[in-house]
């Protein structure tokens, strides 16, 4: 897979000049249609003029079928990129693209068609519903969306995330490993578009954290997923094809085709 | 989607629990209340009892109708208030749940439709045992009547199968109802929510809690107005609704008003209790929990103002009666006899005056809208010659001197109501006879009546008489008395007493009367409300035991977290208190200035005794339920509990 080119920049090039120019990577050299597109996307909390700007004027393409990480300290901005990559939050300004669909002002059934068919997520805190055994938490998204799932279906996910055996189990009788995989298999079991993950190996240790990466890198490679992960951990990072970097609210920096030691230096020089 | 709804079951069986004995309780009571009143409705009266008797029986079972007619208004009144708020409490407490399926593909409407169905499912399921459980309220409803007196023994609560429909209907309407604004709301939650540890609580006051608190307030405030406008009687009728309607305002308005006065409660609280390390935290939870407040607190305000608030001004009425007796009477001793002992009485030396009376029941027509009922009112037979100088009256109109036979002297209230003026004709049904009368006098409006006064010649044979006997001096009253009694004629009924015991007793029995009353209007709505204010303290604990868990985790003991929360509850049921007391005073302000005003004199009667008794009632079972469900909810040792969740 060609990595360069996994980074592009929207196909119009936008005509506002960009006050940032020595912070805004280079745009790479387009390939394909992208997954998610951010335009001058900013998020401000609180009052416009006094507010937090959590996104500050963003812009960034992300192709489909490539596996980003996202990084950068703690308040920088990286959860409110993903939530409104995938129209979990409405930006103050600017145009999200997912999927080919805008979504900065669509209406509650669009984005709920959009988490049905396009979009999946996974957090750090697993999120599953506790009373619904792992076989049922998988199923719901399909249930959701008014089909009725064939138990081989479901079967067939939580195979591949290797808890074939754990179908019946609710989630307090699980690992903490094995709920974040059960969630896995719930993003994967409508194959969305494209997947958010935050943090997901945050809560785990680094053997259970390998088996999740492994997941979300084989999605990317043998389904042609695109996948958006936030991480604070530069092994994880460079599993990925690149990795953003993110510092109060802006992109930073980016590094294509990254290895842990590069990640890990260029994290410590922004949380200086 | 039921699924979901299922295997929550498992996991948070109290909320579900606490739903379903709601519209169990309610579904009863409005079925028994519904059942009864129709008994009563069309109840066969036994054929060949004496004219007199046959009135009193309809009379009784008319006022079995209106009052079961209260009790299936209040009851229905209360149901849906108490299912309402724990609909929206349960539904509250699956906030993070419902935004988890929103984050999966939800829709709105589903998430809406799931709410809704769980109601029917859980109204539906609540009717069924609402359904036995009237069965046998019916019968103690029954009971009750026949022990007030308002039925004859023997009556009986007959089944009818389309109460069923009528049942259904009410039990799964008031569910649906009580769960839709929570699932509208619930659709509205967001699937960021999910993702917040802590989810920011839900806006608790909605657009509709304001509409209707503000139209409450403002209907409450106009018919206060108004009745100190009407005056008399029609206040006294007002007063009642006045309760109800300041009811609904502070339960609409409660989410805005507990935290208020929680807080004031929790500030007064720190002055006077030493300083707390626990402080903080209670006054943080009952900040940040507004939902689980006003879901305590409402019940709590419920029972007070509707037991406190009704019976009080049952109360003052009674203690309006008795004062009205005092100022009326005008006498030393009050002889009963059912011979003729009027000559013997005045011949005992030291006796200035005596007065002979007796009771009368006449029937008299009313028109009620379209139809006329046969009334049966309470008259005395007089004398007009001594009655004035015993009884301190008042002629509106007419001279009670003309009373002779075939004349009547009315009240102006029910003179007023037979649409006659002195000197006209009216008619009343005497023995079951009609007779037609010269109406000679109209009295003013009195609390205790009697609303007719006729000759001693039309007393009933048999009937006992009453005589007032003023002595020339008050102090030789004892002297006559025992003189009196010293007669002792061979008469099961002859009996003498001073004028105050007989008042006292007269009031005594009025005030049971009246208790029994507001025990069978309220009493039942009131146990609801007890009941309903438990269920609200075991939801609101079973929705805690994360948190729990966490303020374990984060250095309390369990000891620490049972007492704040015990603490917080408390405080809560304080407020509940509080409102409760502001309503039930304002009710019983209300028909206080109504009787003062019907009497002419102040008259007092504050239901303080049932008031502390009501208010250590639910305190005592706020503590019981709020330890045991948080001793409960503690039971864990907090990481198994902080960590099956994530
Ligand atoms: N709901 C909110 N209200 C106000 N400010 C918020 C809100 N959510 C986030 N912020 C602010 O926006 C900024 C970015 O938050 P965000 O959660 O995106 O950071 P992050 O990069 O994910 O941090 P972390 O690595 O700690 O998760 C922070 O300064 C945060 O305080
Ligand atoms: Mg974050």
């Amino acid at each position: 897979m060609a990595l360069a080119n996994v980074f592009h920049q929207p196909e119009q090039p936008l005509d506002v000049p960009n006050p940032y120019p020595d912070t805004i990577p280079p745009p790479g050299p387009s390939s394909g249609p992208a997954a998610i597109e951010f335009h001058e996307v900013s998020r401000v909390y609180g009052k416009q003029s006094t507010g937090v700007a959590a996104l500050d004027n963003v812009t960034v393409g992300l192709a489909a079928g490539s596996f980003t990480a996202v990084m950068g300290p703690s308040g920088s901005g990286k959860s409110t990129f993903l939530h409104c990559a995938g129209g979990l939050e409405q930006p103050t300004s600017g145009r999200v693209i997912v999927a080919g669909n805008d979504i900065t002002e669509a209406s509650e059934a669009a984005l709920t068609r959009l988490r049905r068919a396009d979009v999946g997520f996974v957090f750090q805190n697993f999120n599953l519903i506790a009373s619904l055994s792992a076989e049922r938490n998988v199923a719901m998204p399909l249930q959701m969306a008014g089909r009725k799932p064939s138990r081989r279906e479901v079967r067939e996910v939580l195979t591949q995330v290797g808890l074939g055996d754990r179908m019946r189990h609710r989630p307090r009788e699980l690992s903490g490993g094995q709920q974040q995989r059960v969630a896995i298999a719930r993003a994967m079991v409508t194959k969305p578009t494209v997947l958010l993950a935050d943090e997901p190996t945050g809560a785990l240790d680094s053997k259970a954290a390998r088996i999740v990466l492994d997941m979300l890198r084989s999605m990317v490679e043998q389904r042609g997923q695109t996948i958006v992960m936030v991480t604070h951990d530069p092994t994880a990072a460079a599993r990925a094809d690149q990795v953003l970097f993110l510092s109060d609210g802006r992109i930073v920096d980016r590094i294509d085709d990254p290895s842990a030691r590069v990640v890990a230096d260029r994290l410590a020089r922004l949380e200086e | 989607m039921f699924a979901l709804s299922l295997t929550t079951l498992r996991d948070r069986w109290t909320l579900f629990v606490g739903a379903i004995v709601t519209v169990t309780i309610g579904v009863a009571l409005v079925q028994a209340s519904l059942l009864t009143l129709i008994a009563a409705a069309t109840a066969d009266i036994a054929a060949g009892l004496p004219p007199t008797e046959d009135l009193l029986v309809r009379n009784g079972y008319e006022s079995a109708i209106s009052m079961m007619g209260m009790i299936l208004f209040i009851s229905g009144f209360v149901a849906m208030f108490i299912v309402g708020s724990t609909f929206a409490f349960t539904v509250a407490q699956r906030r993070r749940d419902l935004a988890l399926l929103r984050l999966v593909g939800a829709s709105r409407r589903q998430v809406q439709r799931l709410l809704v169905g769980e109601a029917v499912l859980l109204g539906a399921v609540g009717t069924g045992f609402g359904v036995a459980l009237g069965f046998w309220v019916a019968g103690l409803e029954a009971d009750l009547l026949i022990d007030f007196g308002f039925v004859p023994a023997g009556f009986t609560v007959a089944w009818r199968s389309w109460i069923l429909a009528v049942s259904a209907g009410v039990g799964i309407g008031i569910a649906v109802a009580g769960s839709l604004g929570a699932a509208r709301r619930a659709g509205q939650v967001r699937p960021l929510a999910a993702l917040r540890a802590t989810a920011k609580a839900e806006r608790v006051m909605t657009f509709w809690r304001w509409i209707i608190g503000i139209i409450a307030t403002a209907g409450a405030i106009a018919m206060m107005i108004i009745s100190s406008a009407v005056g008399n009687e029609g206040a006294l009728a007002l007063s009642t609704s006045v309760c109800l309607v300041w009811i609904v305002a502070l339960a609409a308005l409660s989410p805005v008003i507990v935290p208020v006065v929680g807080g004031l409660v929790g500030l007064v609280s720190r002055l006077i209790l030493p300083y707390s390390r626990l402080g903080e935290l209670i006054h943080a939870n009952l900040r940040d929990g507004v939902r689980r407040s006003s879901s305590t607190a409402t019940p709590v305000m419920l029972l007070i103002g509707l037991l406190v608030g009704l019976s009080g001004a049952m109360d003052v009425m009674a203690a309006g009666s008795a004062t009205e007796m005092e100022l009326t009477l005008d006498g030393d001793l009050m002889v009963t006899a059912t011979g003729d002992l009027g000559d013997e009485l005045a011949a005992i030396p030291g006796v200035k005056t005596v007065s002979e009376e007796a009771s009368v029941i006449v029937g008299v027509d009313e028109e009620r809208g379209e139809s006329q009922t046969n009334v049966a009112v309470l008259g005395v037979a007089i004398d007009p010659l001594t009655y004035p100088q015993t009884h301190r009256i008042t002629e509106v109109e007419g001279d009670i001197a003309r009373l002779d036979d075939g004349a009547v002297v009315l009240s102006r209230g029910l003179a007023s109501t037979l649409g006659s003026d002195v000197d006209e004709m009216v008619t009343l049904q005497m023995q079951g006879v009609d007779q037609n009368l010269l109406l000679v006098a109209t009295l003013r409006d009195t609390l205790a009546g009697p609303e007719v006064l006729l000759p001693l010649s039309d007393a009933a044979p048999g009937e006992p008489h009453r005589y007032i006997v003023q002595t020339a001096s008050p102090a030789a009253a004892g002297a006559v008395a025992a003189e009196i009694a010293a007669m002792s004629p061979a008469d099961p009924d002859f009996d003498v007493v001073t004028m105050d015991e007989w008042i006292d007793a007269a009031g005594d029995a009025e005030e049971r009367t009246s208790r029994n009353i507001i025990i069978a209007i309220v009493g039942l709505a009131a146990l609801y409300s007890a009941i309903a204010v438990v269920n609200a303290v075991v939801i609101a604990a079973a929705g805690r035991r994360e948190e729990f868990a966490i303020a374990r985790l984060s250095g309390l003991s369990r000891a620490q977290v049972v007492r704040a929360a015990l603490w917080e509850s408390l405080t809560v049921t304080t407020a509940g208190v509080l409102l409760g007391g502001a309503v039930a005073a304002g009710t019983v302000l209300g028909a206080t200035a109504a009787v003062s005003e019907i009497v002419g004199r102040p008259v007092e009667a504050t239901p303080w005794s049932l008031f502390a008794l009501v208010t250590a009632t639910a305190t005592v079972l706020v503590i019981a339920t709020s330890l045991a469900t948080t001793l409960a909810a503690t039971r864990m040792p907090p990481v198994a509990v902080a960590g099956a969740r994530q």
